[in-house]
């Protein structure tokens, strides 16, 4: 008789109204906390984005993260000076307390705020460059930093591993109108080799503009735990924990010895390099002088005109790095010839387009390199030195110093 | 379910068992908000890291 009243009362409790409207309610306030966690800056003690904080460990930083960071770290009357681009002015080899940002910023002294926001592998208009765009109104007096190779070809949208970057500044309106990068974003989700991927990140970055949820979980994964392993993170249980929890441990070049970092088998593949630098734009005439090739040069000065928004161009400093003199003093003298001409017309092409650009490392030493192409500690004082100077003119030439 | 919760359950007040479900329900609704929230994070990330090779 009582077998009736035994039912399980989960059918009673269950009430499919109450259950919406925790829908509603719960999606609501997360998407209000997403949307209200880059008020502020969660990352403590902030250097650069080492890799437990970086793409390689799967943790992408979010504009409204980045711009959080910048903001909690320039003053309203400080000339912002950010610097992007990729490892090498990142300053991997070069540890937390020693990296070449920390040195420029003593140099250029407290009028200044210089924040490290390249990434690895990232090229000049990804990260710190969409930044620095979005910032622009709240700091006005900013200089943007990155570096190129010789001759490289820009685009204004950056590289496919970053481009998760530019979509969430793009959806979320944070740039400036820019026809070239607009046309150039349109072409690669009329044309990418994995146009389902690149719909899914479109997608994605549209829904994140109005829900937020990368800042929600950024900030989750930051403060409280990391939510899945990844291969490229610790193992358990260290791949769990908060992002936050890691420090800045890059590795010094210069606890490796000279000729571990310098072994044969490294030699002969970046000896290879070295002298293909300059190799795809020149060839000799029938007198052995170089010249030009017109369309390689032609091709790389007509990326630079959309590389970045017009108005941006004159406060953006493109650097233009040399390879290490350990490689660069065994090419013959033509190859070193052909090098200056490339690096020259770099610097001319990016100054001719309305940006400003230098070439560093010529007369460095090679125990200021790391590698071919990244610095010690002591390359990074020497390009710290070389690079401040520069700032400061630009700041007097734009203005940014007069009270 | 055992059959003494069922009981236990049964038992209660039937205002009280009305609030309880309203808000076992609510926390159903906002248990699925939270899952559906993390799903369109992690379907936003790459299926592998990015890897650095320097050059």
């Amino acid at each position: 008789m009582s077998e009736p009243s035994l039912q399980n009362p989960l059918r009673q409790l269950f009430q499919p109204l109450a259950v919406v409207i925790g829908f509603v309610l719960g999606f609501g306030l997360l998407v209000l906390l997403g949307r209200n966690s880059t008020a502020h800056d969660w990352h403590r003690n902030f250097t650069r984005f080492h890799p437990m904080i970086a793409p390689d460990s799967m943790y992408q930083p979010t504009m409204g993260e980045m711009c959080a960071i910048v903001r909690a770290r320039c003053q309203p009357d400080q000339v912002l000076v950010i610097v992007g681009g990729n490892s090498i002015l990142q300053g991997v080899g070069q540890p937390a307390d020693r990296m070449w940002t920390l040195r420029l910023q003593e140099q250029l002294g407290s009028r200044y705020a210089v924040i490290n926001l390249a990434f690895r592998g990232s090229s000049p208009t990804d990260g710190g460059a969409l930044v620095c765009e979005a910032l622009r109104e709240v700091f006005p007096k900013q200089i943007y930093i990155a570096n190129a190779a010789p001759m490289q070809a820009i685009s204004s949208i950056g590289l496919e591993s970053y481009r998760f970057i530019l979509l969430d500044a793009y959806f979320k309106k944070m740039l400036l109108p820019w026809a070239p990068r607009d046309q150039e974003l349109a072409d690669y989700f009329a044309s990418a080799t994995d146009r389902e991927h690149a719909h899914e990140e479109k997608l994605g970055a549209q829904l994140d503009a109005w829900l937020h949820f990368r800042d929600y979980w950024n900030e989750w994964s930051y403060k409280r735990f990391f939510t899945f392993p990844t291969t490229m993170s610790p193992t358990y249980p260290l791949a769990y924990a908060s992002r936050g929890s890691f420090d800045d441990e890059e590795t010094d070049y210069n606890s490796f010895p000279f000729d571990v970092r310098f072994n044969p088998k490294t030699v002969e593949a970046d000896l290879a390099i070295t002298k293909a630098t300059s190799e795809p734009f020149y060839v000799k005439d029938e007198k052995g002088n170089w010249q030009p090739i017109a369309s390689a040069h032609q091709g790389f000065l007509k990326t630079l005109q959309g590389a970045f928004p017009a108005p941006l161009k004159k406060r953006t400093l493109i650097l233009v790095g040399r390879n290490s003199s350990f490689y660069t003093e065994k090419l013959d003298q033509a190859i070193r010839a052909r090098d200056d001409l490339a690096y020259q017309a770099t610097v001319d092409g990016w100054t001719a387009a309305g940006y400003e650009s230098m070439e560093y490392g010529k007369t460095f030493l090679p125990s200021d390199y790391g590698d071919r192409s990244h610095l010690t500690s002591e390359g990074g004082e020497k390009l710290a030195t070389v690079v401040a100077p520069k700032v400061k003119a630009i700041a007097e030439k734009l203005g940014y110093l007069v009270p | 379910m055992p059959n003494f919760i069922i009981k236990f359950i049964n038992e209660l007040p039937p205002g009280v068992l009305k609030a309880m479900g309203c808000l076992a329900s609510l926390v159903t609704g906002f248990a699925a908000a939270f899952a559906v929230y993390y799903v369109l994070y992690r379907m936003g990330l790459p299926s592998k890291p990015f890897i650095y090779v320097a050059f």
